[in-house]
């Protein structure tokens, strides 16, 4: 592997600290991850986040470059999620970059997660000009690249569809993350209880509907109102992404973060692209969830175009739409 | 796509020509009664369930059908539906004879301070009439002796909302932004200026209309304090 480009990623912005190296090929040479545990009730603490960060960033670090078999002088840059997201939390990460970059003089790359998402779906789903939607707890947005930007061609006005299914799913006494619960309990009814239905012009809406089906939490079964949960939920995106696809015009969609593991989300996606004749690329279910690699891809990028930035700019930035950033790889 | 044409001409509807193959419904011209007519229908979409599936198309049009009732009611040129079907989700309606305002503007740029009044005026009185039309683009409204005639109300509603409201004048505006470039400072400002004599409500919806591209998730400058990075 001498003489390749190596690439450290890390990844701070929510519940995972994941550190990962990558080379210039994108071969994944170490992924390191650890997660907060979040306790039946509650949901992600962002103080207690960012102390499961701490506690755990030295090990994984050190952990990744011995998977790796390599000395962190041999890395080319270090990579970071710069945002959005958890103050706490992603100042843990930014801090542990800036630390490498100081002690090993590497340069360092502020990446924007959900780039990150995006990114990494493509290159594994080998997609070409994709329609991407990204489904998580941070972000709900349907994605295109155009005129060196990805830009927002339908997204959540209110909360992530990540959000509607955590919530919901801590609100009846399932434990976190509440997707893979509300999918198996959803498989076990076809009785559609009816729910708000929100869509606005191409975007949707998910808090109403969320309160709503809490409030209905004590007349039915669980298995019911799972189902029409997601029945609903997802219509609503796919209803969106449809209008997107067949405005575009595109061949491909690419589905990532977090909920992208979700069949039945899938399964829809791929009867409606199936109308339109576009195939369904889904990320690689390892993927799905927050991780290093993903912030590593990113950061080769960016180390490719030279756009690292000083040090003590390296900070973090919970607000930041991804339909901001500059993308010049694409170009 | 085509079998859904197919099946229209199973039913015995006699079409002529296929207008528009879009995201949630076939639009096509149909010799209805002897005339010329639009037929519009709402195709039924396999990856929802029956129950959502024929919840939406059956309201919307519904609601299609009445706001294009009650829009010329309300002095708004608009197609005349001829015929309603609410079981299979399909409105049939008056063809009209013109050009796309779109069309028109690329063309010709003589009448824009005109037609930016007229539109201003128009909008005023749906606005006024608690109507929205939920996809006002210069696709979606012709430009025919000299008056405008609006049509594809899919994504319209009656609702009083602000903000709803105001998302009409922010799509108009992006249309504008991106198609008709050159005229649109000029055009919204004459556009505004004369909704504004026409709708009370219009310095609160103008306001709201402002604000709105600010509604998505991690706008830094929606936060009005302290920004904390």
């Amino acid at each position: 592997m001498s003489g390749k480009t190596l690439i450290l990623g890390i990844e701070s912005t929510a519940h995972t600290f994941g550190v990962a190296i990558i080379d210039e090929d994108f071969t994944v040479l170490a992924d390191e991850r650890s997660t907060l545990d979040v306790p039946l009730g509650s949901g992600i603490h962002p103080q207690k986040a960012a102390e499961h960060h701490a506690q755990n960033a030295c090990r994984l670090i050190i952990s990744a470059l011995n998977k790796a078999n390599i000395s962190p002088d041999k890395l080319a840059g270090i990579a970071y999620s710069a945002g959005p997201g958890l103050g706490p939390a992603l100042r843990v990460g930014a801090t542990a970059a800036r630390a490498l970059s100081i002690l090993f003089k590497k340069p360092i790359y502020a990446v924007h997660h959900a780039i990150g998402h995006i990114e990494l779906a493509i290159k594994f789903t080998n997609s070409i000009d994709p329609l991407v939607v990204l489904v998580s707890g941070g972000h709900t947005a349907i994605t295109a690249f155009s005129d060196g930007k990805w830009r927002i061609y339908g997204e959540t006005l209110d909360i992530t569809l990540g959000n509607l299914i955590d919530q919901f799913a801590r609100e009846l006494g399932l434990p976190f993350p509440g997707g893979p619960h509300v999918e198996l309990l959803a498989r076990k009814s076809q009785n559609y209880i009816l729910l708000p239905y929100t869509v606005k012009g191409n975007n949707v809406m998910y808090s109403g509907l969320l309160t709503y089906a809490i409030n209905l939490a004590s007349k039915y079964k669980l298995e019911d109102l799972c189902y029409s949960l997601q029945e609903t939920a997802f219509s609503m995106l796919v209803e969106a992404v449809e209008r997107a696809l067949v405005q575009l015009d595109k061949r491909e969609i690419v589905l990532t973060g977090g909920v992208a593991s979700n069949s039945r989300l899938q399964e829809m996606l791929r009867q409606m692209a199936e109308i339109h004749g576009a195939k369904v690329l889904v990320s690689p279910k390892r993927y799905n969830p927050d991780n290093g690699v993903q912030i590593a891809i990113v950061g080769l990028y960016l180390h490719e175009h030279n756009l690292s930035v000083p040090v003590e700019k390296a900070i973090v930035k919970q607000r930041w739409r991804l339909d901001e950033v500059d993308i010049p790889w694409r170009m | 796509m085509e079998d859904v044409v197919l099946l229209l001409k199973k039913q015995g509807w006699d079409v002529t020509e296929v207008l528009c193959i879009g995201a949630e419904a076939v639009v096509c011209k149909v010799d209805f009664l002897g005339k010329d007519a639009v037929l519009k229908f709402r195709i039924p979409k396999s990856y929802r369930i029956e129950h959502i599936d024929a919840m939406i198309r059956r309201k919307r049009t519904q609601t299609e059908a009445l706001i294009l009732k009650r829009v010329k009611e309300a002095g708004i040129k608009a197609p005349c539906v001829l015929y309603l079907d609410l079981q299979r989700c399909m409105i049939i309606m008056e063809y009209i004879h013109g050009l796309l305002l779109k069309e028109v503007l690329n063309k010709d740029l003589a009448d824009w301070e005109k037609i930016a009044r007229m539109l201003g005026r128009y909008v005023a009185f749906m606005h006024e009439n608690d109507i929205v039309h939920g996809d006002l683009t210069t696709s979606n409204i012709f430009y025919s002796d000299g008056d405008l005639i609006f049509f594809d109300f899919g994504l319209g509603d009656f609702t009083n909302d602000i903000e709803d409201k105001a998302v009409d004048l922010e799509l108009l505006y992006r249309v504008f932004l991106s198609s008709h470039t050159k005229i649109c400072k000029d055009f919204m400002n004459t556009f505004l200026e004369s909704y504004k004599l026409h709708c009370s409500q219009a310095e609160e919806i103008i306001a709201r209309f402002r604000r709105i591209r600010l509604m998505g998730r991690y706008f830094a400058k929606r936060y009005i304090g302290k920004n904390s990075n």
